[in-house]
């Protein structure tokens, strides 16, 4: 019970703060440096983490389809064309999503929460200044803008790994992986809206967790970890509810 | 002035301020007393509406702070300046932009007047020229005083401090206070003092109020402090162990 | 000092960056040494570790529950389409068992599990370390790899291989429902493809995998929690960097038992 009631109230607070972000997006003074400033950061902080992860999970999904499309058919020719659609419309964003939470997400909770911890946030508000206005709404532009461009980055860089451990492995040639075929406009759109959605929540639930933050250094951790638990929960979560959702479309249309 | 009526304040269940109540009058100075915990830095938090308590009304002049939205408070924050314990000065502006923020967040000051003000209230807190260093590289001392300018660089009729010379070596201790003094003479602002500085705060303040888990347990002079009956007040005042 | 050339002055941060890449790994190596000299003559304190079992363990069950939860019925819907498409309804339980079994599972009920179990690892051992209580071990005579940071690992390793085999019955559970209530496939014909097509060597490769993350994680958030410094600020930057070479370290493991178990 005590746990039922404690997701409750989190997911109230999380709402919560998510309202008033979009409030002050629409209603609030709209500044360009501070949304750069983030766009830049939050790029220039996860880019290399993104290729290095996401290029890993390129090569083991082409290992693991591969053995298994070797023993059932003993032919791996179709292997890119077959693992591009998943790659677009799944993996790519949902792994691109927890890895933004993981780098992004767990930054924001540290910032924001050792500026609550040292009364920053007081101090601004003493100031005219909203915290969510002027904190969370930057970073709320700023992802809602770059995760896509990294679940563009990521899943290029991904299927680009795939087909070097496919020609390593396999001896199919970068020729005959390179097989747009089976790539439909739904999957492209299930993963743009996918990495759109990803953007627009992690910042607000980073955020939230980082303002919950109380007492020194051990309030700022714990706002941190409960910044990537509940971040990544949400990615996986809406991952499900999205993916539903396009079933649906698809299957309405067959 | 400030009146504060039958404020309580609680965090779960445990009780942090329990019918606090107490007066500031227009231009006079208020210490706020007690041991570490007693609920000091709350009372100035709620005096902001930075925090609402569960009972109780506030006064700053004639707004009912208890009973004001986030927007009206601005304007009730546009009147206050306020020195924060731990320095909140924000670690992403150089020490120029942290003192010129209240002025730029309100708005309708010229660029540069605001400058103007930023390098006079820097000068009269005797540290000119810094304005381009970042918060990180200032010691404690001079951070405290860099936050002292951004609590004055908009003129408020109210100052709260919060224990403005916590942690500090007693040459900058007496250095705060001085400037505090010159300040007070300067502007007549009503003001809460939070510290544990008694000799300090005896000269510039009208009147005390020592709390104790909570509650109000002495208001007034602090000669009749030093009388009272509540041996705790007695020691606090002086300084000295009772048993 | 005199303005670098653009060109140097790239050639100077990449220099810098692959530093301090060269820094963790480094400190992550030496680290790894200190535990394995310790492991040679293990002195367990039986309280602490038997704490760090219910801590790591129990607490992290419902959101390792969740997790598999969700990446077993995503499986299924991710599958859905073609499914339902060729009417393919036999195939169903082995896509769903090999890859959730084999790769989704493990991989993200370990990127939860170091979220989780990771995160409040370096912070907790981060705070010890900024209020000088690791150091007040050491004036004590104790040795804080002996005492925090062997049962913090070993009780990590137990444990998320513990919970992957739990995680797996409930991403097994979700992927029945989700068949049935989404595709319209009898839970009786997925059962029967399941145990048909999906074979132990599935199961234990994922098993395996879990293992390795928890080695990672422990290490990792160990190392991370220990080389704290500068207060609150510090441990906050010290979580992020734990969770994020966490994720590394499980990427690049994954990729290894997978090409060493074909």
């Amino acid at each position: 019970m005590g746990l039922l009631r404690f997701v409750l109230e989190e997911l109230r607070g999380i709402a919560r703060t998510f309202g008033l972000t979009l409030y002050y997006v629409f209603r609030g003074r709209w500044r360009w440096a501070p949304v750069l400033e983030q766009m830049f950061q939050v790029g220039n902080r996860s880019v290399f983490f993104i290729l290095v992860t996401m290029g890993f999970l390129g090569a083991i999904l082409n290992f693991q389809t591969g053995f298994q499309a070797m023993r059932l058919f003993g032919d791996t020719s179709l292997l890119g064309a077959a693992t591009l659609p998943l790659l677009v419309r799944q993996l790519g964003p949902t792994l691109c999503g927890l890895m933004v939470a993981i780098r992004v997400g767990t930054g924001i909770a540290a910032e924001i929460g050792s500026m609550v911890v040292t009364e920053q946030v007081d101090a601004l508000r003493m100031c005219n200044a909203q915290p969510v206005d002027y904190l969370i709404k930057p970073r709320f532009i700023a992802c809602t803008i770059m995760v896509p461009v990294l679940w563009v980055i990521g899943t290029t860089i991904a299927f680009l790994c795939g087909m070097y451990v496919t020609w390593a492995s396999f001896h199919t040639i970068p020729a005959t992986y390179m097989n747009f075929d089976l790539i439909r406009l739904p999957d492209v759109v299930e993963g743009a809206s996918k990495a759109l959605v990803f953007g627009m929540v992690i910042p607000v639930i980073a955020g939230h967790s980082g303002f919950a933050a109380r007492g020194g250094s051990e309030g700022v951790g714990s706002a941190t970890t409960q910044a990537v638990v509940n971040a990544s929960l949400a990615v996986i979560a809406l991952d499900f509810l999205l993916g539903g959702i396009a079933f649906l479309f698809k299957t309405a249309g067959l | 002035m400030i009146r504060c009526e039958g404020l309580t304040l609680r965090y779960g269940r445990t009780t942090v301020l329990d019918d606090v109540g107490f007066e500031v009058p227009t231009g006079k100075t208020l210490g706020l007393i007690g041991a570490g915990g007693a609920g000091k830095t709350c009372v100035l938090k709620l005096i902001c509406g930075l925090i609402r308590p569960q009972a109780g009304r506030i006064l700053v002049d004639d707004d009912e702070i208890t009973a004001l939205d986030e927007t009206a408070l601005m304007a009730v924050r546009g009147r206050i300046g306020m020195i924060f314990q731990n320095y909140a000065l924000f670690d992403f502006l150089n020490v120029g932009d942290n003192i010129a923020f209240p002025l730029v967040q309100q708005g309708g000051v010229p660029a540069d007047e605001i400058r103007a003000r930023v390098t006079r209230r820097l000068a009269q807190v005797s540290l000119p020229g810094i304005e381009a260093r970042m918060p990180s590289d200032l010691s404690g001392g001079m951070k405290k005083r860099v936050c002292l300018a951004r609590a004055i660089v908009h003129d408020p009729p109210i100052m709260l401090c919060d224990d403005p010379t916590a942690g500090l070596d007693p040459v900058t201790t007496n250095r705060i206070f001085l400037l505090l003094k010159h300040l007070q003479a300067e502007n007549a602002a009503t003001a809460i003092i939070v510290s544990h500085e008694v000799g300090y705060l005896r000269p510039i303040c009208d009147e005390f109020v020592m709390l104790d888990h909570g509650r109000v347990i002495f208001r007034g002079t602090a000669e009749a402090g030093l009388a009272h009956a509540d041996p705790r007040v007695r020691q606090f005042l002086s300084g000295e162990v009772v048993d | 000092m005199k303005p670098l050339t653009p060109l140097l002055g790239l050639v100077a941060r990449l220099g810098a960056a692959f530093m301090g890449l060269a820094e963790i790994v480094g400190g992550l190596a030496l680290f790894s040494a200190q535990i394995g000299r310790a492991c040679l003559r293990p002195r367990l304190d039986g309280f602490e570790t038997w704490r760090n079992f219910y801590r790591v363990g129990v607490k992290s069950l419902p959101i390792v529950a969740t997790t598999a939860a969700f990446a077993g019925a995503t499986a299924v819907i991710q599958t859905g389409h073609n499914v339902v498409k060729f009417r393919a309804y036999e195939v169903v339980g082995w896509a769903f068992g090999y890859s959730v079994f084999r790769e989704i599972g493990p991989l993200l009920i370990g990127l939860m599990f170091s979220g989780r179990v990771g995160a409040n690892n370096t912070a907790e051992l981060g705070t010890m370390k900024v209020t000088e209580q690791v150091d007040a071990l050491r004036t004590l005579a104790i040795d804080p790899i002996d005492y925090l940071v062997l049962p913090r690992i070993l009780a990590m390793v137990v444990m998320m291989t513990l919970l992957n085999v739990v995680g797996d019955v409930f991403a097994l559970i979700a992927g029945i429902a989700t068949s049935r209530f989404m595709l319209g496939v009898d839970p009786w014909v997925f059962w029967n493809s399941f145990i048909e097509y999906v074979t132990l060597t599935d199961f234990f490769n994922g098993v395996a995998k879990a293992a390795g993350f928890g080695v990672a994680i422990g290490l990792v958030s160990c190392h991370f929690g220990l080389s704290v410094t500068g207060g609150a600020i510090g441990v906050g930057r010290a979580v992020n960097a734990s969770v994020v070479a966490s994720a590394v370290g499980i990427f690049v493991i994954d990729y290894f038992i997978t090409y060493l178990l074909k």
